[in-house]
């Protein structure tokens, strides 16, 4: 079954970075805001916990592709469950294109605060549009370009920012820790877990990784950076701000509108747009991408191009119907995270794993590639 | 195909720009840029008075010189004037009345005058600060009487706006002798979640109260703001510096002192920062000691007596930090976040002692030492 | 064109082709005496020949006799042959032959070529098709009366200008000799830089009636040779009535053609050829035209410059820093300029933006108005400078600075902080080394204005993953365009923003040179 083309190969780094930015721009947005509200000044124990079940979930997931010599998640479960296999398939989909388009969403309420009374469709439209445009170009300039962007534009920017913000962070303001308990912190843990979760997309797109060897390192590497990275993006409002970083709509953005440097250049936070367009194309791409693979692979079709089309139109629409306010997405999210993604990106790979272990199933690399040619 | 169908996907992208509008872009010359905020409370109603700049009084290629209508010097800002029941309101309506787009986004002061302060600093603040484009980062003062008339009248020229002449004088004031660093719109909304805390607002007043003469500013006494967001008095001058000590743990400021020799010598401190540790035995906040390091400077040749000016100085520190504690206390205003220390110690202790920590505060037990070290400054060096 | 008059489809299609029955056998009958065999008839070939090209008014028919009485004629293109080794090297030789008329036969032939061989060689010619050939090709045909066949004698040389600066690149430390039209010549050019066997060249011939000579340069050992062979097999399938410039070749050959950027290095300079070809590449040079092709070509390779390599390494890194600045600001800050005005006012120090508030405050455009306009009037005022003839090009920068820079202002129409943007951003372009590139990027900055305008940093954003994307999508012949920047291949990074210097690049780029990618070392000793 060879169907992927070269342009939707990628390596196993390149797979990682993808994730990293898949991580990075939600939790910069989103999860930082419902994480500081659940946790308030302990979300940084939220992240670590959730980093630690994030590392796990990886685990879990790299044991599955070694046992199935690098196939996707459809194969998977067709080997262990047969036809059974399919609603089980049709749901991720659904999930993943479900999530895509409450992601659009988000990125709307993001532009309205920049653009306040533009329509949110001149936003969606384009976003979406250039989610189908590389996930028709293909996963590997995806790849590249997110790269690029990844390692000379968003860590750079974001290095520098943070270095402008320390000036006015007190570290104390994280004290005292667990005033309220261990509850919220698990209740944020959990939310953090359904972003980890979410990176289960490499289960489908495992057949097109070029190099099994070293995925190991690559995409355990990509969870720590996300880790990482949320680990910034949460604590630098809370020592700003303290517990007060909970009433803000946007915290980590809210802090960057507190950048001063020298007199007069303030308010850089336009440049935070980089990062949302950045994290949610990427997002949107790889949701939409995963789910049209797992289309095409299922009917076996040569080109997953209408798949992907389809399921940007229905994006598109679930953008616009979905959530009639700030307050209705962030719940919304917050239940796909909680409950959603880690019942199919861990529950569901686990019961697989270990009804795989029962039958004593798994296939034999059968052509997979194992380097790009040059 | 795939060049095709790539053409498709282009088409239709390009097609989307196209119909864009611009919904929310405004030209620059379309721009009131506001530059300074007073807001008022006026029988039952917020008054919002705004300096927006005066564009026109900039020399450019169109004017060279710049133009006003009764000819002479043009002035740096133009006024705007809306009232409200509430601030976000009166904002409105100071943006209806402009002829432009009123631009929040450049407004580096905002000055509350004394009776809005009454009817308390949340909805100042939080209308404000919800409003995204409003600067965080703009500068709150607070006048003694009201706010209006302090952006009215001549500036000093120099062609700056009122707003800029404020903003400058507070600069200078932090650089030099620094009776304080007016807090940031958003440090105003950060203090009223606080525990117990008092809010301190850097006071602004008209020196003159001339109308024809150019705008002076002095800024002395600063206004402390209760939790429940009142005024709970002014804070003097003098009880500014100690203050800072304890708060900001850095301030320049100077005292004068009597040296041994009777003629009175100046001490500029310099690097002077505290460490404040709320001490907590058996379930109740035992006290607070306060150490008081850092550095001061004394100018002039006095080698002999410096261990002596040394002493001195030390005492003077340790005394007009007991003044500020005492004032402190006397108007039950936490300034200085001590229950928040409390709190962050052990939150449990905080929340039984929440409602009677005012009174708690009045009684507590407070040591000030002091380990400043006074170095002689060399001319020129001060 | 093929034809057999036999056929009848064939004649339909020729017909259908030409659109009318004359034509058809007019060409038919044209190809049918092109390809006809030399008769033993001296008068009848000359007639046949002077038939076919009443319109080369350039081809010289000689006669001549031999001492023995056999007559014969010399066929030339008095443009293409040297007149002095015409007449010493064929002609009077010939005549001094022995030969008779009644003494007839293709034998005579071997002993003419055996006794009069000229320095450039000689080859047999058989078909009318095969003398015109080689007469533009610098030969001189003799033919003998009474035998079926002619000798094709070497004696061409060709009209060429010397050898000059290189216009599209110049440098100031660094050699100064620059390719011409001639093909030949410039393989010397290169020949000079890389004695070596392992220089190899090979040669296709492209255009049915141009018949251009193309060269395909690589030196063995080091270039792939599977990218040799796909050159030359793109080469062979170029199907093409004419190759006049280098261009021709590359539009039909790259494998993707559908962008604006170019994905070969065109370049004027043999040292830079020379170059590529150490680094593993393969090099095009096509006779008739001063630009060579240098394959596979990326992006950070297009920004580099010859003097890069001729000057310090630390200015030169800091000079390729710079370049990549300019390529950046010439794209993006046209749109950042508009979104910034338009939308994004905040971010615009307040002081600068009460300036520029005050300059624009006469002005009735909006800022994108008043880029797009002063853009393009600064791309007329290029293009006309571009062609425009010596003598009148004061003309043109007067009215270029005089309208646009100060009239415009003082009339309003434009405010003065855009000037400096746009001027700014012309002149950046043209600190990109190649001119293939600054073309791209002259017209990739327009839809970055329209998106800026549109959606501010959103616009922009959107416009540059789309157009990341596309680059990022490219590749010249099997090497990503953004390579090595993206995906990364660090150990190319030595020659990517910054060049290390000379003693630490020991080896040659991976992505091209695998074969052999020692650069210093003892290598191989040939």
């Amino acid at each position: 079954m060879k169907t992927t083309t070269l342009k939707d190969r990628v390596g196993p780094w390149q797979l990682a970075f993808l994730l990293a930015t898949l991580g990075a721009g939600q939790e910069s947005t989103v999860f930082n805001t419902i994480v500081t509200a659940i946790t308030g000044r302990d979300v940084w124990l939220s992240v670590i916990i959730g980093t630690g079940v994030g590392l796990l979930s990886m685990a879990l997931w790299i044991t599955l592709i070694r046992r199935f010599s690098g196939a996707g998640i459809d194969s998977m479960a067709k080997t262990v469950l047969g036809l059974l296999s399919w609603p089980f398939l049709f749901a991720i989909v659904i999930l993943l294109t479900t999530y895509a388009g409450i992601s659009a969403r988000a990125f709307t309420s993001l532009s309205g605060i920049i653009f306040p009374t533009t329509p949110p469709p001149f936003f969606v439209t384009p976003l979406l549009g250039l989610a189908v445009f590389s996930g028709i170009i293909g996963l590997q300039p995806t790849a590249r370009v997110n790269q690029l962007l990844l390692f000379y534009v968003d860590i750079p920017a974001g290095l520098l920012l943070s270095v402008l913000l320390t000036g006015q962070q007190r570290v104390q303001r994280i004290l005292p820790m667990l005033a309220h308990g261990l509850g919220p912190v698990l209740q944020g843990a959990l939310m953090m877990v359904g972003l980890f979760a979410q990176m289960a997309i490499v289960l489908v797109l495992a057949p097109n990784t070029t190099d099994l060897k070293r995925i190991k390192t690559a995409f355990l590497t990509g969870v720590a950076m996300v880790g990482f990275m949320a680990l910034g993006h949460n604590l630098g409002p809370i020592l700003q701000f303290g517990d007060l970083a909970k009433e803000f709509a946007w915290p980590d953005f809210a802090q960057l509108r507190l950048i001063q440097v020298g007199r007069d250049i303030q308010r850089l936070d336009v440049f935070a747009v980089i990062l949302w367009v950045h994290g949610y194309w990427i997002l949107l791409t790889m949701n939409l991408k995963a789910g049209a693979l797992i289309l095409q692979r299922l009917f076996h079709r040569p080109s997953d191009t209408w798949f992907l089309v389809g399921l940007a139109l229905l994006a598109w629409v679930g953008s616009q119907v979905m959530a009639a306010t700030q307050t209705v997405m962030l719940k919304e999210i917050q239940g796909f995270n909680q409950i959603l993604f880690p019942l199919a990106g861990i529950g569901f790979p686990l019961i697989l794993w270990l009804l795989a272990l029962i039958l004593g199933k798994s296939r034999a690399g059968t052509g997979h590639a194992t380097k790009l040619s040059p | 195909m795939k060049a095709r169908f790539l053409a498709r996907v282009g088409g239709i992208l390009a097609l989307i720009f196209l119909v864009t509008g611009c919904f929310d872009g405004y030209q620059m010359n379309q721009l009131a840029i506001i530059n300074a905020l007073a807001i008022d409370y006026h029988r039952g109603e917020y008054m919002a008075t705004a300096e927006a700049f005066n564009t026109t009084a900039v020399p450019s290629p169109g004017h060279p010189t710049g133009t006003s209508v009764g000819g002479g010097n043009p002035s740096a800002g133009v006024l705007l004037t809306g009232a409200g029941k509430t601030v976000g309101e009166a904002m409105a309506n100071l943006s209806g009345s402009s002829s432009r787009h009123v631009f929040w986004a450049a407004t580096t002061v905002v000055i509350i005058g004394s009776e809005a302060l009454k009817k308390g600093l949340t909805p100042i603040a939080g209308s404000f600060l919800r409003f995204p484009e409003f600067r965080t980062t703009a500068r709150v003062f607070v006048a003694k009487s009201e706010a209006a008339p302090l952006l009215s009248g001549k500036t000093s020229g120099m062609e700056i706006s009122i707003g800029q002449e404020i903003r400058n004088q507070d600069r200078f004031l932090r650089m030099d002798i620094s009776r304080g660093w007016a807090p940031r719109a958003y440090d105003v909304l950060r203090w009223d979640t606080q525990h117990g805390r008092s809010a301190v607002l850097l006071g602004i007043q008209k020196t003159s109260s001339n109308p024809t003469q150019a705008s002076q500013f002095s800024m002395g006494e600063s206004a402390v703001i209760g939790p429940n967001g009142r005024l709970q008095g002014w804070l003097p001058g003098k009880a500014t510096t100690p203050y800072l000590w304890l708060v900001h743990r850095s301030a320049q400021a100077f005292s004068s002192l009597k040296s041994p020799s009777g003629v009175p010598t100046t001490i500029y401190w310099t690097h002077v920062t505290s460490r404040v540790s709320v001490r907590v035995r058996k379930g109740q906040v035992a006290g607070v000691d306060i150490m008081l390091t850092g550095a001061g400077k004394v100018a002039g040749t006095l080698p002999n007596r410096l261990r002596v000016i040394n002493q001195l100085a030390n005492k003077k520190a340790v005394a007009e930090t007991l003044a500020t504690v005492h004032w402190a206390e006397q108007h039950d205003a936490d300034i200085f976040g001590w229950g928040q220390a409390v709190y962050r110690k052990n939150p449990r202790l905080w929340y039984g002692l929440h409602g009677s920590w005012p009174g708690l505060f009045k009684t507590l037990p407070v040591s000030v030492h002091s380990k400043i070290v006074i170095v002689q400054g060399g001319a020129g060096r001060v | 064109m093929r034809f057999d008059p036999n056929d009848a489809d064939v004649l339909d299609a020729v017909v259908s082709e030409s659109g009318d029955l004359a034509d058809a056998i007019e060409e038919m009958l044209f190809e049918r005496r092109l390809k006809a065999k030399l008769s033993s008839s001296l008068t009848e070939n000359v007639q046949v020949l002077k038939g076919l090209i009443h319109q080369a008014a350039d081809m010289q028919f000689t006669d001549f006799t031999c001492q023995g009485g056999l007559k014969g004629q010399v066929v030339y293109d008095p443009n293409f042959v040297d007149y002095e080794l015409m007449a010493f090297g064929i002609l009077e030789p010939l005549t001094r032959m022995t030969f008779s008329s009644s003494d007839t036969g293709v034998s005579y032939l071997d002993v003419v070529a055996k006794t009069v061989t000229p320095i450039g060689g000689y080859h047999k010619v058989e078909s009318v098709k095969e003398v015109l050939d080689s007469v533009w090709y610098g030969a001189a045909v003799v033919m003998l009366e009474g035998t079926a066949g002619a000798l094709a004698m070497d004696v061409g040389k060709i009209n060429k200008r010397g050898i000059s600066r290189p216009v599209t690149e110049q440098v100031v430390i660094g050699p100064h000799d620059g390719f011409i039209e001639d093909g030949m010549t410039n393989l010397s050019l290169i020949r000079q830089r890389l004695r070596t066997p392992r220089f190899w060249i090979g040669r296709v011939t492209v255009g049915r009636e141009t018949k251009t000579a193309v060269y395909v340069l690589s030196l063995y050992g080091v270039t792939d040779d599977q990218l040799v062979g796909e050159i030359t097999t793109r080469l062979n399938g170029i199907q093409i009535d004419g190759v006049l410039e280098s261009n021709y070749l590359v539009e039909i050959m790259r494998s993707d053609k559908w962008t604006i950027f170019p994905t070969v290095m065109r370049t004027d300079r043999p040292d830079r050829v020379a170059a590529a070809l150490l680094e593993g590449r393969a090099a095009i040079v096509v006779d008739g035209t001063p630009m060579a092709i240098i394959v596979p070509a990326t992006l950070p390779m297009l920004m580099t410059a010859a003097s890069d390599y001729y000057q310090n390494w630390l200015v030169a890194s800091l000079l390729r820093v710079v370049r990549y600045l300019a390529l950046f600001s010439s794209l993006l800050i046209p749109a950042l300029y508009v979104a910034l005005t338009t939308y994004h006012q905040e971010a615009i120090p307040t002081p600068l933006l009460l300036t520029m508030a005050a300059a624009r405050s006469n002005v009735p455009l909006p800022s994108v108005g008043e880029v797009l306009i002063l853009m393009v009037m600064f791309d007329i005022i290029r293009e006309a400078g571009a062609r425009v003839p010596t003598g009148v090009g004061s003309a043109l920068t007067i009215g270029g600075t005089l309208v646009v820079g100060d009239a415009a202002v003082k009339a309003g129409i434009v405010s003065s902080p855009i000037i400096i943007v746009v001027a700014g951003i012309v002149i950046a372009i043209f600190a990109i080394p190649s001119y293939d590139l600054g073309l791209a990027v002259r017209f990739a900055t327009y839809p970055f204005i329209l998106a800026g305008a549109l959606l501010g940093m959103y616009g922009i954003l959107f416009m540059a993953i789309a157009l990341g994307l596309h680059l990022a999508s490219l590749e010249s012949f099997g090497v990503p365009f953004l390579s090595p920047g993206a995906p990364p291949r660090l150990s190319e990074y030595k020659d990517f923003v910054v060049r290390v210097p000379w003693f630490r690049q020991k080896t040659r780029p991976a992505s091209t040179a695998y074969p052999n990618p020692v650069r210093q070392g003892p290598g191989n000793q040939t």
